[in-house]
C-alpha cells in the first residue's frame, strides 16, 4: 500500500533510496552496494545527510553504510562544516564499532561456539572496516571524528545487554 | 499476578539517542512511563550496539532473552522502534515470551519473522509515510511491502498516516511515531498493557 507522498523531498528521495535496488550485490555477511555504486551514492548521501529532515538523515545513513570505507571518509571531509552531518556520521559509527565492547561478552560461557564464531568474524571485518574508514580520513577529519566517538562513548553495552556511565 | 516489565528497544544507531531512555527529560520514555510504572529505566536498561548488521541483531536477540533472565522478568511488554523489532522478533524464535509487542515502524523482512506461539499479542503501528521502513527492508529482504503482517486474533497491523485524524497536513515519518503527540492524536496509549 503506496499512496501519495505530499512532501516532495521526502518522494524524492524515496525515489532516489529504491534505485539502489538494482545496485544491491549479497555476500556472506548481508547486503552491500556493488563498489560502481559509490560515486553516485555520494552524491545521494550528501544532500540526505543534509537535510533538516530527520527521516531524510536517516536515509543517508542506510544508503552510506553499504558504501566503501574511502566513499565515507570523502563524505565525511564534505561535511566538514555541517555539525548536524558530522554527528550523524559519527553516531553511525559509534554503533558500528560497539561490537568491540562485547568481543568477551558471555557467549564463550554459555557454549553458543557458533555464535561466538559469527561474532568473532563479524568483530574482525569492524575492525578492517574502522581501520580503513581512519586511514582514508585526513589528520584534521581523524582527529574530529574520534572525538565525536568518544563522546558517544560514555556508556557501554555490558554483558547483559545493560548499559552504564 | 505476576510482575509486568515493560521495556523499551530502540532501532539502529539509536544506541546513543535520548528519546527511549531514563534521562530526565521530557521524552518518549517519560510519556511510556506516565502510562504505564511498569517501564524499566534507569542504568541496567536493556540496549543494543544498533549496528546495522545482521549478526548485531542477532546477538542482541539473546542479550534481550538474556537480559529478562537477569531481571527475572516473569511478564514482558515490549514497545520496539524499527530494527528494535526485529531484534524482539528474533527473540521470540529464541523462546522468549512477550505478552504484548508493540511494533512501531518494522522493516517487516523475510529474515525476521515472529514466532507467534511465543507472542500473545502484537499490534503493528505504520505509517506509509514512512521513507526509512521501505528502503530499511528494501536492502535486504523484504516481506510484501515491507511494512505490514498478516491480521490475526493477535496481531494487529495500526495504520497511523497522520498526527491526528482530523489534522491531516503532518505526515508520520519514521521517527515519528515514538513521539508522544502521535501517541495521544492517534490513541496508541490504549495499546499499552498498563500491569
Amino acid at each position: 500500500m503506496e499512496t501519495a507522498e505530499r512532501n516532495p523531498e521526502r518522494l524524492f528521495a524515496r525515489d532516489v533510496v529504491a534505485t539502489y535496488d538494482k545496485l544491491v550485490v549479497r555476500d556472506e555477511d548481508g547486503v552491500v552496494m556493488s563498489r560502481p555504486a559509490d560515486a553516485v551514492m555520494m552524491r545521494d548521501v550528501l544532500w540526505l545527510i543534509m537535510s533538516p529532515d530527520p527521516d531524510l538523515r536517516e536515509m543517508g545513513l542506510y544508503v552510506m553504510s553499504a558504501g566503501s570505507p574511502r566513499m565515507q571518509a570523502e563524505l565525511y571531509a564534505r561535511v566538514r562544516h555541517d555539525e548536524q552531518a558530522r554527528s550523524e556520521f559519527a553516531r553511525f559509527v559509534d554503533a558500528e564499532l560497539r561490537i568491540h565492547a562485547r568481543d568477551n561478552g558471555p557467549w564463550s560461557e554459555s557454549g553458543k561456539e557458533e555464535l561466538l564464531l559469527r561474532w568473532t568474524v563479524a568483530a574482525r571485518a569492524r575492525h578492517e572496516w574502522e581501520g580503513e574508514l581512519y586511514a582514508a580520513l585526513d589528520d584534521i577529519d581523524r582527529d574530529d571524528l574520534r572525538r565525536r566517538v568518544d563522546e558517544l562513548r560514555w556508556e557501554k553495552v555490558g554483558d547483559t545487554g545493560g548499559r552504564s556511565r | 499476578m505476576a510482575q509486568l516489565t515493560t521495556v523499551i528497544v530502540h532501532g539502529t544507531w539509536a544506541a546513543s539517542a535520548d528519546w527511549w531512555q531514563d534521562t530526565g527529560t521530557q521524552n518518549f520514555w517519560a510519556y511510556i512511563k506516565s502510562l504505564t510504572s511498569t517501564l524499566h529505566g534507569g542504568t541496567g536498561a536493556y540496549s543494543w550496539t544498533g549496528a546495522n548488521q545482521h549478526a548485531d541483531r542477532v546477538f542482541a536477540a539473546h542479550d534481550l532473552v538474556q537480559w529478562c533472565s537477569a531481571h527475572q522478568v516473569e511478564r514482558l511488554q515490549a514497545i520496539a522502534h524499527s530494527h528494535g523489532v526485529n531484534v524482539c522478533f528474533i527473540a521470540s524464535q529464541l523462546g522468549l515470551r512477550f505478552e504484548n509487542l508493540i511494533a512501531l515502524a518494522c522493516p517487516v523482512r523475510i529474515d525476521y519473522l515472529p514466532d507467534m506461539r511465543n507472542v500473545d499479542s502484537l499490534f503493528n503501528v505504520f505509517s506509509e509515510y514512512d521513507n526509512v521502513q521501505t528502503p530499511t527492508a528494501t536492502l535486504g529482504a523484504r516481506r510484501g511491502e515491507g511494512r505490514t503482517l498478516g491480521d490475526s486474533s493477535v496481531l494487529v497491523n495500526r495504520h497511523v498516516p497522520t498526527f491526528t485524524p482530523v489534522n491531516t497536513a503532518q505526515s508520520v515519518g519514521h521517527s515519528d511515531v515514538h513521539e508522544p503527540a502521535v501517541w495521544q492524536g492517534n490513541n496508541l496509549d490504549r495499546l499499552i498493557v498498563v500491569q
